[in-house]
């Protein structure tokens, strides 16, 4: 085994390792250690990438000198270091980014804690991405769970309490079903291994036995893991937890945690079920049918809310639906739209977090849209990097989010004349209703002011650089779309 | 210094949440604010005088009403479709076909040989399956900060937080009468036991059953009982807050170092040194006896921490 074949689990150990000496440091050394170790991993993750692609191919990495299926076992490909890459580096620069907000929002007594949280938050995204064993995915469920939860309520005041209580009843109903979910295939096939349960779910389905169980299990991982990721039924804690949390973890919950279970979900339906089964049992279309309704009535709530922050919360809601909708597609070329629109989703997402915060920052801590007025001239860098990450969300062409939007529609043609002709009159329905809410609010910022507003809060200039890198990011995927693709189009194909 | 609240209460007697609640109902049961939007026409306010009364009066008992009956319909419902898939689900150990894999039968007959642990459990959770049970203590971690960051009292000496360190305090005095000599003279007898025992549970978890987990929950007993009958004071003399730190980020690295050691090496083929040593003494097995003895020191810091947590804001 060569060197850099340990980076996938120095990358999910490093941060658990470094979480039980940052609880003992003063909060000044565990922000640093919360911007030092997202950092290491950004590097980490970029130098896996490299060398998969160099070697072509993804491998498996034994835990323990038995190796499974006696132990754990991890897995990484060109799409696996792709996501890890993504995941690290949107941490370290939603922590940079809205850094002076951490110092100013969250007690100092507190700060360290949060820090530990983020580091675990790490480790459990890392794992998410890199296990190949469903138990171990659960365990880092609980771990991510936890950490998020407690991210949200470290702005230890009412509203974010009230979104913290409701984020942690409905993901921890989402972790049961889940862990049930799990449970029932473990009963089947008494194993843990995502191609082993595989290849007895196929033998089991040949032979023709259980097929109500299996149903039922693909059925309870999938409400599952829609709850945690706010698919749009269940996606009523989000808004709350997103708007009132400090804008660093409004960042971190939208763009990583619930894309690191749509990942898991991915797995799910790639590597344990097989795109057959997934069809079979049809909660393909019940996901198509979830993913339409999630992506209009999000835009629709987007359009009707007043707020920003709640905007920019019902707005991942409607994305969140097109990410599933890819994947309801049940083909290799929708799980590839779906995740490059999850990289693409992810970095406009807390892009737009951050940057709105500051725009509300730059306007008294008001966030009703007439008090916003004239924001993007007194922060002008914040509100360039909120035009840019809204554009790409609309789906301006040079932009993620057009690349995204484009792959994505081409994979629906895919699909029965009848079915492709809704899913595309549902884009283009919901692209208007983004371009309506989210150039309204770039209009609306640009607009002259009504009353002349206080001094604002001034933020270190490599925080500010992070918008700057979010934008550039953005821009980038745009630009590089057809070679990104190429590596997740890999990566998927290594997947199955 | 600021006016003691908590002192009226004590001295009133009655039950404090009792009065918080009547403040709490003052507040969030005022009588509404006038709608802002005024209608010019009576008859036009007098349509909307009826639905509005009829939404906040019948119409909100009639949603009340299709809520509950659709919770209660959809919890049946769900619970029938469990219990009838279960029923399908192969008996324990009845299709051959089905648990026909060499796993467990590895774990049980290859076991003691890899791990050198005669409580094959303690082997499968500390060795085979290592990485879960990393990622389980990180649970127990995570929920102990979670609550400390939640419920922990500002440690400042500013009068607001003495006056929230001040009003813990009664609340600990009211529900938890001190002085109890029943209960005092029981612990001295019960405590020391409790925590020898758990230390042996510990020590012995890769021989006999228990291990980390079990013998971490005696450990967190005998302290939270101790903390019951003698108080903070007694009890913050050897632990406080410091030493919980100290041991929990101390055990969880030696964990995650020893760890990281046995896997680094068990995938890159090096040798580790680290045989399974001699069945059946103390000092076999590995790494299993110190594993296990980090992870029941995490359990019981936590189990303790989530207590007096809980009960006082602090350690």
């Amino acid at each position: 085994m060569k060197f850099w074949q340990n980076l996938p689990f120095l990358l999910i150990w490093t941060p658990m390792l470094l979480s039980g000496v940052t609880a003992a440091l003063k909060p000044r050394w565990a922000l640093r250690m919360a911007l030092f170790v997202p950092l290491a991993g950004t590097l980490g993750s970029a130098a896996l990438l490299l060398e998969c692609l160099r070697a072509g191919g993804s491998f498996l990495y034994p835990l323990g000198e038995f190796g499974a299926p006696m132990g754990n076992e991890l897995r990484a490909g060109p799409a696996e270091a792709l996501l890890a890459l993504t995941f690290c580096a949107i941490l370290f620069l939603s922590v940079l980014g809205g850094y002076q907000r951490i110092v100013a929002q969250i007690e100092e007594r507190r700060r360290g804690l949060y820090c530990v949280m983020v580091l675990l938050l790490q480790a459990g995204l890392m794992a998410q991405v890199f296990t190949n064993d469903v138990f171990t995915a659960y365990v880092f469920i609980e771990i991510m769970t936890i950490a998020a939860g407690a991210l949200v309520l470290a702005r230890n005041r009412g509203r974010a309490l009230f979104g913290a209580t409701r984020y942690m009843i409905m993901n921890l109903l989402g972790s049961g079903l889940f862990l049930l979910g799990i449970a029932v295939l473990y009963c089947l096939t008494g194993e843990l291994l995502m191609e082993d349960i595989h290849d007895k779910l196929v033998s089991l389905r040949t032979a023709g036995s259980y097929a109500r169980p299996i149903t039922l299990s693909v059925a309870l991982v999938t409400v599952g893991l829609a709850v945690k990721s706010a698919l749009y039924p269940f996606h009523t804690w989000l808004p709350d937890a997103y708007a009132s949390a400090t804008p660093s973890s409004s960042a971190m919950l939208s763009s990583l945690v619930s894309k690191a279970y749509i990942f898991l979900y991915i797995k799910f339906v790639l590597r344990v079920w097989g795109l057959g089964l997934f069809r079979e049992t049809h909660m393909q279309a019940v996901l198509l049918v979830f993913s339409f309704l999630g992506i209009l009535l999000g835009s629709i709530d987007a359009v009707l809310e007043k707020r920003l922050r709640r905007m920019i919360a019902y707005s991942s809601v409607a994305q969140i639906g097109y990410i599933y909708l890819g994947v309801a597609l049940g083909t290799r070329v929708g799980v590839a739209a779906a995740l490059f629109h999850t990289i693409a989703h992810a970095l406009a997402k807390a892009l737009l977090f951050i940057s709105g915060d500051r725009l509300i920052g730059a306007s008294d801590g008001e966030s009703g849209f007439h008090e916003l007025r004239g924001a993007g001239y007194r922060a002008p860098l914040s509100g360039a990097a909120f035009t840019v990450g809204a554009c790409s969300i609309v789906g301006i062409p040079l932009l993620g989010g057009f690349a995204s939007k484009l792959y994505l529609t081409r994979a629906c043609l895919a699909m029965s004349a009848a079915n492709a002709a809704v899913a595309v009159i549902v884009l283009a329905v919901s692209t208007a209703l983004n371009a309506t809410y989210f150039l309204t609010t770039v209009i609306t910022i640009y607009q002259k002011p009504e009353r002349e507003y206080g001094a604002r809060l001034s933020h270190p200039p490599l925080s500010t650089a992070a918008l700057a890198a979010f934008a550039l990011l953005i821009l980038a995927l745009g630009v590089i779309a057809r070679p990104a693709m190429d590596v997740i189009a890999r990566g998927v194909d290594l997947l199955i | 210094m600021a006016r003691i609240d908590w002192r009226r209460w004590i001295e009133e007697g009655g039950d404090a949440l009792d009065r918080d609640m009547r403040t709490f109902q003052a507040i969030t049961e005022a009588p509404e604010e006038r709608d802002p939007f005024e209608l010019p026409h009576p008859r036009e306010r007098l349509t909307y005088a009826r639905f509005h009364r009829w939404s906040h009066s019948k119409g909100e008992r009639i949603l009340k009403v299709i809520y509950f009956s659709l919770s209660v319909l959809i919890c049946l419902g769900l619970s029938a479709l469990l219990i009838s898939t279960a029923l399908d689900l192969p008996q324990f150990g009845a299709d051959a076909e089905l648990i026909d894999n060499d796993i467990s039968t590895f774990y049980v007959e290859e076991g003691l040989r890899h791990t050198g642990a005669m409580n094959i459990i303690t082997g499968i959770i500390l060795d085979f399956r290592g990485f879960d049970t990393l990622g389980e203590s990180h649970v127990l971690f995570v929920a102990a900060c979670t609550v400390l960051m939640l419920l922990r009292l500002p440690g400042g000496d500013d009068p607001e937080s003495q006056l929230a360190r001040r009003r813990a305090e009664a609340f600990d005095r009211h529900f938890e009468p001190r002085g109890d000599v029943i209960l005092a003279n029981c612990v001295r007898v019960l405590a020391p036991l409790l925590i020898v025992f758990g230390a042996y549970i510990l020590l012995n978890g890769h021989l006999s059953p228990g291990g980390g987990f079990s013998g971490g929950t005696v450990l967190g007993a005998g302290l939270i009982l101790y903390l019951c009958a003698f108080g903070f004071a007694r009890t913050g003399r050897f632990f406080n807050f410091k030493v919980f730190r100290a041991v929990t980020s101390g055990a969880l690295a030696f964990y995650a170092l020893s760890k990281g050691y046995v896997f680094i090496t068990g995938a890159n083929g090096i040798e580790n040194g680290l045989g399974p040593g001699v069945y059946g003494r103390i000092l076999s097995g590995g790494l299993l006896m110190p594993l296990s003895v980090a992870v029941g020191l995490v359990v019981g810091c936590t189990m303790y921490a989530l207590y007096a947590l809980f009960r006082k804001g602090d350690l």
